[in-house]
């Protein structure tokens, strides 16, 4: 009886700290909401930022961040989609697949700033691109690279057997195999990578904010060489100025709509995924 | 002794005991037939309230164990769990040694110095002492299916049961892991209550004292050597 | 056009393979590049300090870079993030998985699966807002932002993330041990804590280096909140401190691309890369000799 007692008690309290992490939680997006509706006027999402970003809106903040966003995939799909047929279709297990597996897991684990330091000195100081948003798209590209692999690879290595002896049995080249029957199965997987790369894309600050970002006197750049302004940039130098009531609300809601941003990528994820798991089950 | 009374089970609804009223009693080795899915599996588990996990199980009635009712919320399932002991048909061990696994339920009941000793008691009654006794502290993954099963079912005498509900214990074993464990089952009768289903029924009629079939959420005595043979893997009906 | 790659296990390529090669080359070259660039920029920086790069507590621009400060910093930070982070998130998953009805489980997953994508930056602005403040306040400090406020932030952080991680360690032993563990009268956290724990540990392991690992690399978050100050804390976390990401985040921008400035920034990225790698590499030896 004693015991029972005692699980009753252990029960209670793992209970209540589960409880309490959720409500954290939520109270952190509640927090976002509270702090951040407040300073989306009319024209929050349209207007050029004013003032030292202190009134106005974040247009061009949120057009740099989307531009950056996008170019890093284009930039990074390609390679991920490469690299991944090559190693699922060429490549026969062994010492060299495994290499390549465990180092997709070690570019995943890196920290991102490191993907900032590096990329800088080999894409702005070697390939001359300087401080400029061709620098961060492609640091943006690397630094996405593992989420696309996985995904994808999840999404090809899902395919059944039995699909792919169908391709062999009828005669089909290895291309037309994964023309006709790998491409089109791995599609929704491939959307999910793209997505959740996109998501991982707009929450990164570190990697870009000495690379390729600027806070003011650039709108949307005219050239390759010019950086752009963005979300993540603006909230930070914002966020700094912590005495100032205007410059702290103005970052709220520039970081709801960062973070809602991120979370319709997320979810949108998800939903494809959920796609991608149905169609394999049939 | 157990009771049956007006005992029915249901998932989400669909009724698969309806009410059930017999007894067994101590002592004695009673087998249970049925085609698959006939709730030959339901009935074990709701006897030892494995099914409490389930969202949409449901019971009524009540089944009594030594005049206690298992089915009623108050009752102290862990200790019901100790008396009744359930061995599934496909071996479980935990991935520990094989003397981890058969002290398994009975750790903080005694100490750590009994541990050989009671292995080697309950390892005899399953006559897998012999082949065992020199790896104890080997991972029991390593043993064969057969031995295995006895090993499930040295773990689960440990505990000292009064009922053992035995769910087509040899149903993936060799003829001769069967044989083994039909006869130690046998050698379990004078102190254990048995209840055995088997898809076979020759075995149930040459292990067991009395033999019931369940069909259409009914339990019936079985009693003239019926014909009609009771096929595994076809649904009833 | 026929390729012999049999030594690395490759079979017959043909021309649209190529393709498909020509960019695992690419991949190789990123995965590979980080690396080297991290250890070639740095050699000039542990030319003229040696060993008293990692060991030299002063970091002078122009005259001497020490970096024991912030590998003191990111250490503390990090054990502290994960010494807060992980009773709470264990008991969080034990509940989850073993306690809650499928379909509340998979809304609280759902719910820290998404959390667990919160960009780092929000977290500094939560942090530089409420935490600092609020840590000076019950403390009573003089100033907010100390190695504790950026452990504490980052074990938020890392919570949803090594909890539901954790979860699906736990999730995926198989109900039949719950069951035998059951049958033989344990009760359901006697179960839980010895035959599913176990058996998930290493998933578990897994769950919290990957944390880990975010925790030690997270820049943003930590330098806003942490006063990046180049000191060597004793074992006192209530003061100021700064880590590797945070230095690098705060001088990046100064030193950019030239100099031993520079070089001794991407030293720092790279004892940084060494601490990370370390901690994920050791815990995979773990985890395999565990399984086995
Ligand atoms: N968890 C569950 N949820 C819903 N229905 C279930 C569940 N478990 C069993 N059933 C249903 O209950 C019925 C009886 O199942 P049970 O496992 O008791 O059959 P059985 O007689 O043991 O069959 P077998 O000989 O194949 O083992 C079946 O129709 C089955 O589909
Ligand atoms: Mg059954």
């Amino acid at each position: 009886m004693n015991a029972i007692t005692a699980e009753k008690m252990v029960l209670a309290l793992i209970g209540g700290v589960t409880f309490l992490i959720v409500a954290l939680l939520f109270s952190i997006l509640g927090v976002m909401l509270a702090k951040g509706l407040p300073a989306m006027h009319s024209g929050f999402l349209f207007d050029a930022s004013r003032d030292f970003g202190r009134s106005g809106g974040i247009f061009y903040q949120l057009t740099g961040t989307l531009m950056l966003m996008a170019v890093a995939v284009l930039w990074s799909l390609p390679v991920a989609l490469g690299s991944v047929l090559f190693q699922t279709e060429y490549l026969g297990a062994g010492k060299f697949k495994n290499l390549l597996t465990q180092l997709t897991y070690i570019l995943n684990a890196t920290p991102t700033i490191l993907f900032g330091l590096v990329g800088y000195i080999f894409f702005g100081v070697y390939l001359d691109a300087g401080v400029s948003w061709v620098t961060g798209s492609l640091i943006l590209a690397v630094m996405i690279l593992p989420t696309l692999q996985v995904s994808i690879r999840e999404a090809v290595e899902a395919l059944p057997e039995k699909y792919r002896e169908t391709g062999m049995a009828l005669g089909l080249s290895r291309p037309t195999q994964i023309w006709r029957i790998i491409l089109p199965q791995s599609f929704y997987g491939m959307v999910t990578g793209v997505l959740l790369g996109l998501a991982r894309a707009a929450g990164e600050t570190a990697a870009i904010m000495f690379t390729a970002t600027t806070f003011s006197g650039i709108q949307f750049p005219q050239l390759f060489s010019d950086p752009v302004p963005t979300l993540q940039t603006h909230i930070l130098v914002l966020a700094q100025e912590a005495a100032n009531p205007e410059s702290i609300a103005q970052a709220w809601g520039a970081g709801l709509v960062l973070l809602g941003l991120v979370f319709l990528l997320t979810l949108a994820a998800w939903a494809f995924r959920t796609r991608m798991v149905m169609e394999s089950e049939l | 002794m157990i009771q049956f009374k007006n005992f029915s089970a249901s998932f989400g609804g669909r009724k698969i005991l309806q009410e059930l009223t017999f007894s067994l009693p101590a002592n004695s080795i009673t087998s249970i037939i049925g085609a698959s899915g006939s709730g030959k599996t339901t009935l074990l588990r709701a006897l030892c309230r494995m099914n409490d996990r389930i969202e949409n199980f449901r019971v009524g009635g009540s089944i009594l164990v030594d005049g206690m009712d298992v089915c009623r919320p108050d009752t102290d399932v862990y200790a019901l769990r100790r008396k009744v002991g359930l061995i599934f048909q496909k071996p479980c061990v935990f991935p520990k040694s094989i003397i981890d696994n058969v002290v398994f339920g009975i750790r903080e009941k005694i100490t750590k110095k009994d541990y050989p000793d009671l292995a080697e008691k309950v390892l005899r009654e399953v006559f897998l002492w012999e082949e065992v006794k020199d790896r104890l502290e080997e991972k029991a993954t390593t043993l064969s299916q057969g031995q295995q099963q006895r090993l499930t079912l040295a773990r689960t005498l440990a505990v000292e049961p009064e009922v053992l509900l035995m769910d087509e214990p040899t149903s993936s074993l060799d003829p001769k892991s069967t044989a083994a464990i039909e006869k130690l089952v046998q050698s379990l009768k004078n102190r254990h209550t048995i209840l055995w289903v088997t898809h076979q029924h020759d075995q149930a009629q040459s292990i067991a004292d009395r033999v019931l079939v369940i069909e259409k959420g009914q339990v019936l005595p079985l009693s003239a050597p019926i014909v009609r043979l009771v096929k595994p893997f076809t649904k009833a009906g | 056009m026929k390729a012999d790659f049999s030594g690395l296990g490759i079979r017959h390529v043909e021309p649209v393979g190529w393709v498909f090669a020509v960019m695992n080359f690419i991949f190789l070259l990123c995965a590979v590049g980080l690396g080297l660039f991290l250890v070639v920029e740095s050699v000039p920086v542990l030319r003229s300090e040696g060993w008293g790069f990692w060991l030299g507590e002063n970091w002078w621009v122009g005259e001497t870079f020490g970096a024991l400060p912030m590998i003191c910093g990111s250490l503390i930070v990090t054990g502290l993030a994960i010494f807060l982070v992980l009773p709470v998130a264990l008991s969080g998953a034990l509940f989850t998985s073993e306690y809650l009805s499928s379909s509340i489980r998979r809304r609280v997953k759902g719910v820290m699966e998404l959390l667990a994508g919160v960009p780092g930056i929000i977290y500094g602005l939560l942090g530089v807002s409420f935490l600092t403040a609020g840590v000076k306040d019950v403390l009573n400090l003089l100033d907010g932002n100390t190695l504790f406020t950026a452990g504490f932030l980052l074990a938020i952080m890392i919570l949803p993330m090594v909890l539901t991680l954790s979860e699906d360690a736990l999730h995926s032993v198989p109900s039949e041990f719950r069951e035998a563990s059951e049958s033989l009268g344990l009760t359901k956290l006697q179960t839980a804590l010895r035959v599913v724990l176990p058996q998930s540990l290493p998933g578990i392991v897994g769950a919290v280096l990957l944390g880990v690992g975010r925790a030690m690399g997270e820049t943003i978050a930590v330098m806003l909140v942490i006063g990046s100050l180049d000191r060597v804390p004793g074992f006192n976390f209530f003061v100021s401190g700064q880590t590797i990401p945070s230095k690098l985040g705060r001088e990046a921008a100064e030193a950019l691309g030239s100099g031993l400035h520079w070089s001794a920034l991407m030293g720092l990225g790279l004892t940084l890369f060494v601490m990370v790698a370390v901690l994920t590499f050791s815990g995979n030896l773990f985890i395999k000799r565990s399984s086995q």
